[in-house]
This record gives C-alpha cells, sequence and structure tokens, in this order.
C-alpha cells in the first residue's frame, strides 16, 4: 500500500539527486550490562537513497546488527537509543509509538534475518506463516490472502508453489526457506529491505543464487536494501555504497568502488587485504590483535592497539570524521 | 620423534563406501567409491555442498567410522588390521580441528590441561614436562604463555581456536583433520589462523585434510582438491589448475558461485541452478546430470569413470572419448 502512495520525492526514478530515503544521524544506542553502560552505536550516520544498496560491514561486535535492529525496533530489553535520529518520509522513526510504528514496520521498512530456521515457526506451514503476513500487511483473507501468497512464493521463484504452501519449514532446505522469509519480508510492499547477514548459513551455490534473486526483487519492487554483512565479497557482488564499521562507528564510507580502490582507513585496507582471493599464493596480511570489547573504552581511536599507522595522537584522541573524495569520508586522523 | 618416512602417504582412501542404511530398502550413500591418497607435508582440500559426504569423508579418516566398502588406510595399514597397537600408534598420530571452538573445548578445564590432554592419553610424559610442553605449544600458536591457567570462555573465538591447533599439536601428529577451521571466526581473524597453518605444515610436515567450503580459502591452503558430489569425487586436481582449467561441471558451477573480489567483476557469472538431491535418492548416471548445464544423453544412464585430465582426474562424460 505505502509503496503505491504519494511519493515524497518528485523524481522517484532518478537515484542520485533525490533527498535520501532513509537518513540516520548520530544514532547512539547503549546497552545496560552487569558492568555498567555500554556503547554500541557511537554517533552512526548514513544515507539510504531509492533504489540503491548500502552495504554495512564489520566484524561481530561492530555493531552492524544493532544499527540494523534499532531501524526495525527490534532491540533487546536492556538496550536503548540514547540519540541520534532515523528519518523516513520526513519523519523521525524513534519519536513514533509503537502503534505508529506499525505503520513503518514491514509496510515501508521490512527485514530479512540470517537463519531462516529460526525466523520461521517450525509448527506452521508455509502457507499460515506467508498469509499471516499478507493478513497483518494487507488486510487480506481468504482466497484472496491465499491467492497473494502463491504469487508471493512465486515472485522468489519457489516451484509449484501452490503446493509449498502446505509444507513445514523443516521439509524446505535452507535456500528455498531463506526465499520464504524474502516472500514474507515484502508481503507489505516495502520500500527498504534490511537484509542482517542472509546468506551466511547458505551454501555458496545457494548463496549466489539469492544474492541474484534479490537484485531481481530490488529491481521488481524498486527496494533500497541496506546489506549486513562480514564479508566483502558480498559487498563487491552486492553494494552501491559501503560503510565499515569498527567498534560500534562507521569508520569509512563511500562508494563501493572508491572503497574497494581506494581504502582510506587502516582498517578497511587490512580487512581486504586478509581475504584471501581465488588462484593468489601470496601470504595473507593479517590484523594483530582481536576485536575491542566494548566494555573498557580507551581513549584515542579504537583501531589503534591493532593499527599498523598509528601514532601518539591516535591513541590520545578520537579522530575526526575526515572527507575525503565526493561522497567518501574515512574516521582517521591519517586518512589522505 | 621418531622420523618421518616421507614415501609412504600419510592416509589414503582406495575405493572406500559408506553406506547407512535406514531400513531395508533404503541406503543413503555417503560415501561411493573414494579414491585418494595424501602424502606427508601435503593438503588436500574437500569441497562440495552440504550432503556431499564431506563430514563423512573426514569421519573415515578419523577412524570414527568404518568404511563399508573398500580401504582408508593410515601409513600403508588398513584400519580393518589395527591391533591394539596400531590403535595406539594412531591416536597418537592424528589429531582433528573442529569448526566451532565453542563446542570442541572443555569449558571446565584450563587451556593447558586441554592442550596437555593428548599427551597424558598417549604417552607416560611427567607432569613438568608436560606443561613445559604446552607452553612452547603456546609459542608457536601465537598465544600468551599467560593463557595458559585461563578457561575456554575467558578467550575470544580466534584464541580458543589456537588452542584447539595447539593441542592438535601436541603430540606431533601426521594427520590433521581440519574441519572447516576458520569459517566460525571473524575476518581479521581468520588470515592469522590460515597463515599460522601454512607455517605449521612448513616447520614439521603434517598432512592436513580440509574440509571446506569457500573455494579461495581451501585453495589458498590446499596442495590438491577434491570436489565430491553426492558422495562421490567428481574431480580432483592441483589447487592451481582446478582454479584455472576446471573440467568438471560441478567444479565450474562452483567456481561460478564464487562471488566477485572486486564491484567490477560482479554479476559476471551465471550461479548453478537448483539444490543438491537427497542422497536416498540420487539420480541415475552421473549423480549431477539434473543440474549440470552440459548433460546429455548418456549422463542420466552411465555413471562416468574417473579418467585422467592434466594433474589430476575427471569422472564427466565430456571427457570419456579425448581422455
Amino acid at each position: 500500500m505505502n509503496a503505491h502512495g504519494p511519493s515524497p520525492s518528485p523524481h522517484p526514478s532518478a537515484r542520485r539527486s533525490e533527498a535520501p530515503l532513509l537518513e540516520v544521524r548520530d544514532l547512539t544506542v547503549e546497552f545496560k550490562t552487569r558492568h555498567g553502560e555500554v556503547r554500541a552505536l557511537d554517533r552512526v550516520s548514513f544515507d539510504l537513497r531509492a533504489g540503491e544498496t548500502l552495504g554495512i560491514v564489520g566484524e561481530s561486535g561492530s555493531g552492524k546488527s544493532v544499527t540494523a535492529r534499532s531501524i526495525m525496533r527490534l532491540l533487546p530489553r536492556n538496550a536503548r537509543v540514547t540519540g541520534g535520529e532515523i528519518r523516513y518520509d520526513g519523519r523521525d522513526l524513534l519519536t513514533l509509538s509503537d502503534r505508529e510504528f506499525r505503520g513503518i514496520r514491514g509496510k515501508a521498512i521490512s527485514m530479512v534475518l540470517q537463519d531462516p530456521l529460526t525466523s520461521l515457526n517450525p509448527v506452521f506451514r508455509i502457507g499460515w506463516q506467508v498469509g499471516e503476513a499478507v493478513t497483518i500487511q494487507q488486510g487480506l483473507r481468504g482466497a484472496a490472502r491465499d491467492a497473494r501468497s502463491v504469487d508471493l512464493l512465486r515472485g522468489v521463484n519457489i516451484p509449484a508453489p501452490e503446493i509449498r504452501l502446505h509444507n513445514y519449514p523443516h521439509e524446505m532446505s535452507g535456500g528455498m526457506r531463506q526465499r520464504v522469509v524474502s516472500a514474507t519480508a515484502l508481503a507489505g510492499n516495502p520500500r527498504i529491505l534490511i537484509c542482517d547477514e542472509p546468506t551466511t548459513a547458505l551454501d555458496a551455490t545457494i548463496q549466489a543464487q539469492f544474492l541474484n534473486l534479490l537484485r531481481g526483487l530490488q529491481e521488481a519492487y524498486g527496494l533500497a536494501i541496506i546489506f549486513i554483512t562480514h564479508d566483502f565479497s558480498v559487498v563487491a557482488e552486492m553494494c552501491d555504497r559501503v560503510a565499515v564499521m569498527y567498534s560500534g562507528q562507521i569508520r569509512e564510507r563511500g562508494d563501493v568502488f572508491e572503497i574497494f580502490d581506494h581504502p582510506a582507513h587502516p582498517y578497511t585496507r587490512a580487512l581486504l587485504a586478509s581475504v584471501p582471493k581465488l588462484g593468489e599464493t601470496e601470504r595473507l596480511t593479517t590484523i594483530p590483535g582481536q576485536p575491542p570489547s566494548s566494555a573498557n573504552k580507551l581513549p584515542g581511536c579504537a583501531f589503534a592497539p591493532r593499527c599498523p599507522i598509528a601514532d601518539s595522537v591516535c591513541h590520545a584522541s578520537e579522530p575526526p570524521d575526515m572527507a575525503l573524495r565526493d561522497d567518501h569520508t574515512s574516521l582517521c586522523w591519517r586518512a589522505q | 620423534m621418531s622420523a618421518m618416512t616421507a614415501d609412504v602417504p600419510v592416509l589414503e582412501f582406495r575405493n572406500a563406501s559408506k553406506h547407512f542404511a535406514l531400513s531395508r530398502d533404503r541406503v543413503v550413500r555417503a560415501l561411493d567409491g573414494i579414491d585418494l591418497v595424501l602424502e606427508a607435508g601435503q593438503t588436500i582440500g574437500v569441497v562440495g555442498e552440504s550432503g556431499c559426504g564431506k563430514t563423512t569423508l573426514s569421519k573415515l579418516a578419523l577412524m570414527l567410522q568404518r568404511p563399508t566398502g573398500g580401504e582408508v588406510l593410515f601409513r600403508d595399514m588398513e584400519v580393518g588390521a589395527f591391533g591394539r597397537e596400531d590403535w595406539r600408534r594412531f591416536r597418537t598420530s592424528v589429531q582433528a580441528v573442529f569448526q566451532d571452538p565453542w563446542s570442541s573445548l572443555n569449558p571446565r578445564m584450563r587451556v593447558i590441561d586441554i592442550i596437555a590432554e593428548p599427551l597424558v592419553a598417549s604417552s607416560s610424559m611427567p607432569r613438568v614436562e608436560r606443561e613445559a610442553r604446552a607452553a612452547r605449544l603456546m609459542d608457536d600458536v601465537g598465544l600468551p604463555r599467560a593463557f595458559l591457567s585461563r578457561f575456554p570462555h575467558e578467550l575470544s573465538g580466534g584464541q580458543r581456536q589456537r588452542v584447539a591447533i595447539a593441542r592438535a599439536l601436541s603430540i606431533e601428529p601426521r594427520l590433521i583433520v581440519l574441519d572447516e577451521p576458520v569459517s566460525s571466526l571473524d575476518v581479521s581473524i581468520r588470515s592469522q589462523v590460515i597463515n599460522l597453518l601454512k607455517d605449521l605444515q612448513e616447520q614439521r610436515g603434517y598432512g592436513y585434510l580440509l574440509i571446506g567450503h569457500d573455494l579461495a580459502t581451501v585453495a589458498y591452503i590446499s596442495h590438491r582438491i577434491a570436489v565430491m558430489y553426492l558422495g562421490r569425487i567428481v574431480e580432483i586436481n592441483t589447487s592451481a589448475e582446478l582454479i584455472s582449467d576446471p573440467k568438471h561441471p560441478y567444479t565450474q558451477g562452483l567456481l561460478a558461485a564464487h562471488l566477485a573480489d572486486h564491484p567490477a567483476q560482479r554479476g559476471r557469472n551465471v550461479p548453478l541452478g537448483g539444490e543438491v538431491p537427497s542422497p536416498l535418492s540420487p539420480p541415475p548416471g552421473c549423480h549431477f546430470h539434473t543440474r549440470c548445464p552440459k548433460a546429455m544423453e548418456i549422463c542420466s544412464r552411465v555413471e562416468p569413470m574417473s579418467i585422467s585430465s592434466g594433474a589430476g582426474l575427471v569422472a564427466c562424460h565430456l571427457y570419456g572419448q579425448a581422455g
């Protein structure tokens, strides 16, 4: 419904020039733990434009999933957004009541999680679960709901969808289950789809199939996608722009070609060099040390203890967000 | 340590099969006619989608399961013929590193005891010596000796995996089965562990049987790669040749599933369609023919024989006549 409503932008097809669909500004999230308040996100800012794919890359604990979950209001109970804005369609989503937010979740912004086995309920048939989403998102019931469910399953290339509706999740393969989850996510015709490591649990062949499907869906639905991943090859394959996260902050941000060809942050550079490339045999670059635990924050740049070019400034004070070429920024004292 | 005899393969599969009977007429052919030779100091990588038999292969290599047909040999000795002393020798020569360092380390043991445990089980080495050995192994895997008194939950995933590797090295094994050793680790930690595994092999001549799913990582570590599909090896070759000149359409499909290393390469590959069929009722003839873009009439009738191709072997009718 929402996707067919009046568009906030006068040029819905122009990708570069129009106002962003989603603006995240200085988003800060804290978790209450036994060791006190822990800052999981620290002033995270990014834009998502209509129809584009933004990759958010990071390792475990970097805050990439927390970012996704704060947008969807799916944070655990001990987490709290303590600052910032999430603007969609001219409104700050953080100011909406839970009731108002139901008009956003699934309808404007939807999400696909990593493990399709846990996002589907094992005791209900596929048809019931897709149908539930259709009822909630579009108010359809009975034959209209079933017809729409079949359409959705067909849209994600599930063969013989009329038969598949009667299957339980355990009767389907991982790749098929992830397609069902995507169909459910698309039931409300969202404009933004957040994918949190949707292919990590899948075989490489099935991952490639799923990414291909996602590209097709993006085209068909005019989706803007936020792709949360730890895998730079998924970024290379899918994303228009990239944000690299480390220790709760976006360290570097820019066009995907720019990031691959001219990575400015030492962390991005090291990550790109530490992944084996097909057919190459040179020794891999390693990043010494361990990712920091967010519990004990040191002064200065959080990456400094592992950084090959850190100097005394880096250890002493937090780096500024340096603007480089065009859209490219790097949170680093030494960025050029 | 005893002298390495380089001429005898560490591990050999001779026409080995593993069938699981679910009922009288339902048999899962998890492995079917596997031939594989692993020389000392070498790594064979095994790739294929889930359900292709990789894990069963590793269980047979560890002698956790016996083949239902053919033979599995450890240093020219057939497992079935193992006597008491042979088993002792086997267990003091073979180790494994598994995917998940959270479940493969005993949470109630300290690191020092975890690493020294294989020595307790396999030798009468005095405690002091064992602990000195554990400390040296910490150096080898790049962990601070101070961690020896810690428990696994006090370590990160990468550190735990290093402990698992140190434990595997404690008895100077000849063969280490590596079952997805880096897939559960963070990207920045993976390259540390990969480099470590390569260095240790170069210094000490371990044989590695590496089970993996990321072709680039497997190719980076392995000398040769065996590609498995529904219980059979469909192609085996040196890593370099398999990557640059894949013969079997399934190998080509796996390579096509490899994602771009740079955005300029995106979307260049048409991924392999379909999924692995149930091993309960594998397609007749060549198991792969139902997904093969180059399938011919013969493929659904006749199982292809392995024929040599360059430095390797391929089982595909496309190369039947030319070979």
